[in-house]
């Protein structure tokens, strides 16, 4: 053998059983007694035992895939419903604060109604510019500009003097949800305190979340929680763990 | 696809291993379930079980070392089985009667060799890991998938001809056993 490619190609032949006799002794003489020859050798095969591992890796992380969608057609299938009440869940919460008479149709429209109904209780609520950035977030995510509704519930939860912290974390982290910022959006539910009013809402997310990453076993957690104690999300959790079996 | 098939196309190499090879993971697929509730594993633990099972079939049959004398679903699932044990033993203090499994063996590591061979494992899969996207592929079809014509991996690769591949997978393994090398002297 006289170069690197040449022993390549003769090791390859010798693993897989397609040299004659003559060649077979030949290397086999070669990888025992010369020292160049041995160590390469020994190092094609490491080489082949490294290719193995990686190999084996990227076709189970295939697999994975494919089995983890596999797993969640019908989930798949509700995914519009489960926006849909997704979105329904905003309208109510923007319908209860700000007593909507009407629906604007542009972001500026809104954010000008809840300006208007915002001064007449401006005594319970909070300050002014807190109210009006609440108002103009709450515009926003109606009209599902969730990117720009960021920023706002940001300064909200910024605000001191805000005090519905964990109804802006809820809505950040839909927000966040609805933009593919993930982490981000997980980051926000966690937040929201144990005993909140919200914290079904922030778990029923949580559990979209994981279903949207193929994380079963965590959404099926929540789910499982939101089946026995919440009565807004029992119903539609127990659909959704049907789903998943 | 039925078992003699599937043996046939294992051993075939290339596409047609490639493509038996997923064949059999997706006819299988139950056996994940099963593992959930007979051994009460997670879900996790039972596709690591299953996956690593198909992976063991898929060396086994192709490197010519299933004898036939068992059906490949009876083999299959005595692996699975070896596989769910090792899983269920990982995590428990109360050793698994060995005389509970059937003497098959697989040719794979089976969870305690993983473990003691973990930093090993690590260093194999860092090896790869330094080459190039193309060197990986080129060298887990030619080794591991056995694609042996080099106009079939050049079409696979988008290269040029099969000049192209050839000298790619000369280049990309030498460049792989440098790099096992350096790591070795570095060690010493």
């Amino acid at each position: 053998m006289e170069s690197w490619d040449q022993f390549i190609d003769m090791a390859d032949a010798y693993t897989s059983s397609t040299m004659g006799e003559k060649e077979v002794a030949a290397f086999e003489k070669d990888i025992s007694k010369d020292g160049k020859w041995e160590s390469a050798w020994t190092l094609y095969q490491e080489a082949k035992a490294s290719i193995e591992v990686e190999a084996e890796a990227h076709v189970k992380a295939r697999w994975n895939r494919e089995y983890m969608a596999s797993q969640e057609p019908k989930v798949r299938n509700m995914a519009p419903l489960v926006w849909l009440a997704a979105a329904v869940i905003v309208v109510l919460a923007a319908v209860v604060f700000w007593q909507i008479g009407k629906k604007p149709s542009t972001p500026e429209a809104l954010y000008a109604l809840h300006t208007e109904n915002i001064q007449l209780s401006l005594g319970q609520r909070g300050t002014l510019d807190s109210e009006l950035r609440f108002a103009k977030a709450n515009a926003l995510l109606n009209a599902e500009q969730y990117r720009e509704s960021i920023p706002i519930l940001q300064e909200l939860l910024d605000d001191t003097s805000f005090t519905r912290l964990d109804f802006a974390r809820l809505h950040m982290g839909i927000s966040y949800l609805q933009t593919e910022q993930n982490q981000q959006a997980e980051q926000m539910f966690s937040q929201i305190h144990t005993e909140s009013a919200f914290r079904y809402d922030a778990m029923w997310y949580q559990a979209l979340l994981a279903l949207k990453q193929n994380k079963t076993i965590p959404a099926k957690l929540h789910l499982e929680t939101l089946q026995t104690e919440s009565k807004t999300y029992s119903t539609r959790a127990a659909e959704l763990l049907d789903a998943l079996e | 696809m039925t078992e003699a098939d599937c043996i046939l196309d294992l051993k075939a190499g290339s596409h047609k291993r490639e493509a038996a090879a997923d064949a059999l993971f997706r006819q299988y697929q139950g056996l994940i379930k099963h593992a959930l509730k007979k051994h009460k594993l997670t879900e996790d633990e039972a596709f690591d079980a299953y996956s690593d099972t198909i992976l063991a079939v898929v060396k086994q049959v192709g490197a010519g070392d299933f004898n036939e004398k068992s059906k490949l679903s009876t083999y299959l699932q005595t692996i699975f089985f070896r596989r769910c044990v090792d899983q269920v033993r990982k995590k428990s203090t109360n050793p698994v009667m060995l005389t509970e499994i059937p003497d098959m063996k697989d040719g794979s590591r089976n969870a305690e060799e993983q473990a003691v061979n973990h930093d090993e494992l690590k260093a194999l899969k860092a090896y790869m890991q330094s080459l190039s996207e193309n060197c990986r592929k080129i060298l887990m079809l030619r080794y591991y998938w056995g694609y042996e014509d080099m106009d079939e991996i050049a079409k696979k690769l988008g290269l040029k001809n099969a000049n192209t591949a050839g000298s790619l997978r000369h280049r990309c393994m030498k460049q792989l056993m440098t790099i096992i090398q350096k790591s070795q002297q570095r060690e010493r």
